[in-house]
This record gives structure tokens, sequence and C-alpha cells, in this order.
């Protein structure tokens, strides 16, 4: 659809092997309404989510040690959860809870 | 990688270090022998690792753990004017229980001490239902003869009233306290500070009432989840008197002794079963400031909840945080400055640690023109460090949060 | 709003560094990030001029940009030291051998030297082969122990100065809270070291990460784009270090500085006079640094040896008599066959 929501998801470190496998897709959401990143993330639990909720997902927000970067910014800096989503986006998802 | 068992991270590594055990079982009472007198009896007590014993055995042996608390270390001398805290749980009941017992003993096991009682009111902090006198009074009438006093947190030490000449506040002014706890950013900062505060109005109160020593009914789960706390806090120095058996940093020499240390839950709630104690409900209690607010909500609620749910899936794990934290001795030698706010030793110019805090802030100033004046960059971190405000490392994150 | 970097140089930020809270930009962040290890290293002296020094590279996050920031201040600040990468291959297929490649690529990528030990050759043991022996339970022990040592024999060989490890904050604030769970006070006084071990007879390892955050060293390592392995051990998955981890993240989320915190707390601690300290000596047998008479790594070992994988495990009274019930077997057996051949 024309007005969809066109979004680059990445996963790396290791938070891919929760999602398929997959390191990197690229998502049209329904553009009609607002997303943010906590939609997403409910989104993505719903959808393409395979196993493991508990290592991605707590409460409802990532779990703690998950880094996430749009645009390669920090989340942090952009207002976590809330920040509204933008055409074409990248979304990256980055586990350090793995050995190092 | 995989650092497993790596230098200084253990032989086996996290996955076998604590041992499964359930939570603790409250078994209603059976009945049959007294394994330790051979009596029979109707209402049997178990105590993990014991065997079931009477009603009486229970009893003595829980006192004997109060008695041999403050036996061993010789912490209270005879006669001394000791202030039991009472703050709405069920533990300074069992406190106040104890005490009383080992006061109207005849025989020389007799604790030989004189008590007052203080119910620190917290409603101004807690905002929630004030104080129910009649209950207080319960209490008192059952207690005598000693003397119970009321005052609330925070206030003028000229409102120190005996039960019978106290009446709650029933309008709602801001206190100072509260103004000041306001001001406070996180929940963790203004929990850190309420407990300090907490403890020198406390000192203050029994300087007035003309006491030595103020008892704490904090019990073993407590003093792990203080002992956890103060190690997140960044107050590992001064953390061994936050658990131990007497903490001596209050002003006017005050003692704070904590002789329920070694009981546990469970014969907690034993006690109150075998004594017929009633949770009176009073009101707030002291460690329950911002604990509404969820397990997430500050370093001091999260902590709880850990040792909480290490109580109920690895028991023996927090027996071992609090054998840990009797093994630490404070971090203090002569002549030392005492932090201004805790009454810890002020010791942040000597750490490495804290050197490199500043420095990561004097080097986000400096980004990509950083040069080579790195020497510049020390001297200036050490500054920062070495500021002149007599305050330790955790009240001065306190102090930072400041709005 | 975009929010811009603290250091005013215009740019905006990219990202929130958790020490200290401060928004910065990319290359601010870089040069922040490396100054700050710089700083480590020439406060506490962990390096002298004219040293070898034995990178322990296993191909993870750490180790990689412990070895391109190395590289880096050693050329930049003229150090003078001869780096070279040191790892350990356990022999554990499908995660160990993948994981090589990527130090391969570091040994390509910094031009440094490479040894690789395995636990086959110092051990004549794979730990594929030890779990097929003994199972999933007490794996890691084996594994811990062995690497622990294999460190030391490769530094040995290599006749290195010391030892540096890409233990970061957050190990080493986690390893303060593990040691205060099982009690073990011996290695709470050590574990917040910057250097140790040392003595006359073993070579000292020091931590020049030990200030840095693992969210810096993660968005350094994706910033620079350096490769990293990230994949979990095969024989541990999903459960590492258990539920210390858990809780350091969730407190680390309330407020970020008390990685830092805690690892100051775990420096002022103090012990009574009455908790006895470890006294650190070298085993008998294998003549490595160890507590213990023999050293754990000789214990587990003989125990795989004699089919006795057990050894190692429990107490040390435990192990005895495993190995005196074992002898006394073999000696009867061993009798049994005298009497047979005199016949």
């Amino acid at each position: 659809m024309a007005n969809d929501l066109k979004l680059i998801l990445e996963l790396s470190a290791g938070a891919e092997l929760l999602f398929g496998n997959i390191k990197r897709r690229q998502l049209s959401l329904d553009g009609s309404q607002k997303w943010t990143i906590g939609s997403l993330l409910k989104w993505m639990h719903a959808n393409i989510l395979t196993r493991s909720p508990e290592l991605f997902i707590q409460g409802d927000t990532v779990r703690p040690g998950i880094l996430v970067l749009v645009n390669d910014t920090d989340w942090e800096l952009l207002g976590g959860l809330d920040y509204e989503l933008q055409q074409n986006d990248n979304i990256l998802f980055i586990s350090t809870l793995h050995g190092g | 990688m995989c650092s497993i068992g790596e230098d200084d991270f253990g032989d086996t590594g996290g996955l076998h270090a604590m041992t499964a055990g359930g939570p603790v079982q409250i078994a209603t009472g059976g009945t049959g022998e007294c394994q330790k007198c051979g009596q029979h009896s109707d209402d049997l007590f178990k105590v993990n690792f014991r065997s079931e014993e009477c009603r009486d055995c229970f009893l003595n042996y829980a006192r004997h753990k109060f008695r041999a608390a403050l036996g061993a270390a010789k912490a209270l001398p005879r006669d001394s004017d000791v202030l039991l805290l009472l703050d709405g749980s069920i533990e300074s009941i069992v406190l106040l229980d104890m005490l009383h017992y080992a006061q109207t003993q005849n025989t020389f096991k007799r604790l030989h001490c004189q008590a007052k009682v203080l119910y620190l009111d917290e409603s101004v902090v807690q905002e929630q239902q004030s104080l129910d006198i009649d209950r207080l009074q319960k209490l008192q009438d059952r207690y005598t003869p000693f003397d119970l006093f009321v005052i609330e947190l925070g206030t003028d030490l000229s409102n120190l009233r005996p039960l019978k000449n106290y009446t709650p506040k029933t309008s709602r002014e801001e206190s100072d306290l509260k103004i000041k706890l306001d001001k406070l950013r996180t929940l963790s900062a203004r929990q850190d500070y309420l407990q300090q505060q907490r403890k020198r109005f406390l000192a203050s109160v029994a300087h007035q009432l003309n006491c030595t020593h103020v008892f704490v009914p904090s019990i073993s789960k407590d003093l792990a989840t203080q002992f956890l706390t103060s190690i997140a806090l960044g107050r590992g120095g001064s953390a061994a008197l936050d658990v131990a058996l007497c903490d001596d940093r209050l002003d006017h020499d005050i003692k704070l002794l904590r002789p329920l240390k070694d009981l546990n839950e469970q014969e907690v709630q034993l006690y109150v079963r075998a004594r017929n104690l009633e949770d009176l409900k009073l009101g707030p209690s002291l460690a329950t400031y911002g604990q509404e607010k969820g397990e997430t909500a500050s370093l001091q609620n999260l902590t709880a909840a850990f040792v909480r749910n290490l109580q109920e899936n690895y028991a023996a794990t927090v027996s071992t945080v609090f054998r840990t934290g009797n093994k630490i001795a404070p971090n203090r030698h002569v002549d030392q400055d005492m932090c201004q706010q805790c009454q810890s030793p002020l010791d942040s110019l000597l750490s490495d640690t804290l050197l490199a805090i500043e420095y990561s802030r004097v080097v986000s100033l400096e980004g990509s023109k950083l040069s080579n004046h790195n020497n510049d960059l020390e001297q200036l971190s050490m500054q920062r460090l070495n500021k002149d405000d007599r305050l330790c490392h955790a009240c001065r994150n306190v102090q930072d949060e400041y709005l | 709003m975009p929010v811009y970097c603290k250091s005013q140089c215009g740019n905006r930020a990219v990202l929130r560094r958790p020490k200290t809270g401060d928004a910065l930009c990319k290359e601010c962040f870089f040069a922040a990030f490396e100054a700050e290890i710089h700083h480590t290293i020439s406060s506490n002296q962990l390096f002298q001029p004219g040293q070898k020094i034995a990178v322990a590279a296993s191909g993870g996050k750490d180790s990689t940009v412990l070895a391109h920031v190395l590289k880096l201040l050693n050329e930049k600040h003229n150090y003078g030291l001869d780096l070279v990468l040191l790892s350990i291959d356990e022999g554990i297929s499908g995660y160990r051998d993948d994981s090589l490649e990527t130090v391969k690529q570091n040994r390509d990528d910094y031009q440094m030297s490479l040894k690789i030990l395995s636990y086959e050759e110092l051990y004549g043991w794979t730990m594929d082969r030890i779990v097929a022996q003994i199972g999933r339970s007490n794996n890691c022990t084996f594994c811990g122990v062995f690497r622990r040592q294999a460190l030391d024999r490769g530094a040995k060989l290599l006749q290195v100065d010391s030892i540096a490890t890409g233990h970061n904050a957050d190990d080493i604030a986690e390893t303060v809270l593990m040691n205060i769970l099982r009690g073990d006070t011996a290695r709470l006084r050590r574990c917040t070291d910057i250097r140790t071990g040392g003595g006359e007879d073993s070579i000292p390892r020091v931590k020049p990460l030990k200030y840095s955050y693992e969210k810096d060293i993660v968005m350094y390592a994706h910033y620079k784009k350096l490769v990293y392995f990230s994949t979990e051990c095969v024989f541990a998955p999903n459960a590492y270090r258990g539920h210390a981890r858990a809780f350091l993240k969730d407190l680390e989320k309330v407020r970020p500085s008390v990685i830092m915190d805690i690892i100051y707390s775990g420096e002022q601690l103090r012990f009574k006079d009455t908790v006895k300290k470890p006294v650190r000596g070298t085993c008998s047998r294998c003549g490595f640094v160890s507590s213990q008479q023999p050293c754990k790594a000789c214990v587990l070992l003989e125990g795989l040896n004699r089919g006795l994988p057990k050894l190692g495990i429990g107490k040390k009274s435990k192990g005895d008599r495993m190995i005196a019930e074992q002898n006394r077997e073999l000696d009867l057996r061993e009798r049994a066959n005298l009497v047979k051949n005199d016949f």
C-alpha cells in the first residue's frame, strides 16, 4: 500500500536468534495509525518473535541489556518507547546479554 | 566469550552458585511429643533444621537468639537506658514482646535496662491514613510499665509526647522533610535520604529521652536486603555498620542495636503464633516508604524484590548474603573525617574508581578537541573529586539529584 | 528536538553514556572512550615500556574492542608495547571453532601475532569429549578451571610480561554481587583489583576495560564496525551467570551509575580479622598458581583420566575418599592378577 510505513528492522549480536535467525528485514506497517517503538515491540512480539520472549521483552519494554538504535542513534536520546517511527527509519536491536 | 570460571570469577560460575530450596513453610501446629522436653503438646512448632517442639521450648529458643545477640557482643552495658523503636511492623511488636519478657523475668535471666518505647509517626511523608491511637493504647496496656512516646518524623523535638498526651495532627501542612524529599528527582535518592534522616532523628529523640541505646527490629532478611542495597548505593565502606548488631555512627554517641538480626521470617511468624500477637497495622511502617511505586521504581525496591525472590526460590542464598554481611568490617581509621550527612568515613579522594567517573565527565566536555594535555584533565578531575563538601560518595549521589 | 553533543562541538549526539549520563556525538564518543582507557592504563601503570603483553582474545566484543584500542593507544601514546593475541581453543565444535575465525580476523586486521592453545594439546581432552564423558552438569567448572590455567600456560610459553583480559565494568560489578551471593569472601577481596597475580611465579593479569561500560563497548564496536562473535556457548545456552546479571541490568536501568557504585563498594569492603585469608601458592604438580594443593585443574584432570569425573566437584575430602576407594579396587585387581599369574 502506498501509505504504508516502511521500516528496516535489524537484529544483531544474538538478538536475531529469537527472531528466526533473520538479521535484517523490511517491514511495511499499516500507515493509517501512529507507530512508536513501544507499539513496534508489541507488533514484533505478536508477529515475528519465535522463541523465549522473556529474553527480549520485559514488561512493556525491551529487556535491560538490549540496546536499541534508531537510524544509528541511541533511543534513549529520542524518547525511548515513545519515539514516533518515521518513514524509512532503521531500527536496530543489539543484544549485550551473551558473554564477551 | 564465556567467562564462567575465569580468574576471579569463581570456579563454578553463577550457574551453580545458588542451590534451589523452596519457600519457608509455616506448618500449622500438629499434636505430639516435644522432641526437646518430651512433654506432650497440642500445638507443636517446627523451625527448619530443628525438630518439633512445644510452645515453651520454641519460645526459649527464639528468645535466646535475642539475648545471645545482645550478650555475645556485650553490646548493652548493665542498666542502660534503651529506646525501642515501634515502627508498625510485626517484627517491632515481636521485639517489644521479647524485651518486655526479658525485663519482667525475676530470675538472674532478667535483662537489666530501662526501656522506653517510641512510635515514630511517619504519616507526614507517607501520605496514608494517620495514626490509630486506640491501637497504640492497646499495646501500651499490654506492655506496662513501658512508657510509650510518639513523635512525627522530622518535627521539632518539642513535639515529643507520651502517648496519653498525643493528638495526631489533623491539618496536612507540608513538613520540611516532605518538601525536601519532593525536591529529589528519583525515588532511589528519596529513600536513601529518608533512611539517613530517620536514623539521625531517632538518635536525637533517644538523646532527648536520655537513652544511650536504640533497639530497631531488623531481622536477617531485612539485613540481607540492606547489605545488597548499601552495595548498590556505593556505601560499601560503611555497609558493615548498616547490617551489624551495633551501629555506632550516630550523633550524641547513641548506639543503634539490632537484637533480632539472627531471626528469620519463619521464626518471627512462629513467635507471633506462640505469643498470640496481633499485627496492629498501626500505620505506615518504617521501611515501606515508596514501595507502593512498584518493584522497578528504585534501587531499593529492586533489591527488596530480588531478595524476596531469592527467599522463595533459593532460601539458603539469603542467609549466605546475611552471613557475608556479618564478615565485613567498616572501612575506617582514626582521625578520619566523617560525612556530614550519614556520618560514614570520607574516603572518596583515594578512590581510582571515583576518579574514573570524574575523568569521564571531564573528557565528555572536551570531546574530540581532546589533545595531549591529559595532565590538566587529570588535575581537573582530581579537583572535582576533592571538592570540599564533606559528603561521602553515596550522599553526593543524593545531593546531585536536587531539582 | 535533537540532543546535541555535551562537548559543544555542534554535532548531534548519538548516544547517552551510562557512566555519567552525558550525550555525545560519534567522534567525541570515540575520543572520550579511548581517552578513558588510556587514563586507566596510565594512572594505574598497567604496562611498562618494552613489555610484551598478551591480549586474551576470544573473538567476543570485549576482547575485540580491547585489542583494537590497545593497538591504537600503543601507537598514539608510544607505550612501546609488543602486543600479541592469545586464544584458547576449548574444543567446542559449533562455538569455539567459529569464534576462532573471528580471532584470526583480528590477527590480520591488527597485525598482531596469534597463539592458539587448545585444551587438547594441554590436557589431552577437548570440551566435546569431556561433556561426552561427564554430561551437561558441571561442564562449566571444567571449562572455567582449565581456561584459567590455559591462559597462564600460554602466557608462559609466549614469555609475556602480563595478560590483558577484556573484563569490563559490568563484569566486575556482577562479580561483586556474585561473590556476595555465594559468600565467597576470598574472591570478594580481590575481584575488583585491576591487577591480579604477579608474584614471583605468576604472570600478572590486568583489566584495562575495568571502567568501560558494556554499553559503551558494544556501541564503540558498532560504530567502528568491528567484527565480533556473539553466540552463546552450546553447552551453557542462555544461562550466562544466572540471576546476578539480570539483577544488575535491572539496577542499571534505574540508575546507570550503579555499576561504578557497586565496583566502588566492592573496593571499600573490609573484612573482620576473623575471616580467613586465602593463601596463594603454586601447585606441587604442575607449578601453576593455586590456592589449593594440588590445584583444581590437576584434580579435575586426574578425575577425567581415572574415570572419576566428579573428583574435583565436591569437597576435597569426598574426592580423597573416591581416590582411596579406587586405589583399593585397583589394588585388589592387581593382587588378583598376581595370584592368577602365579599359576
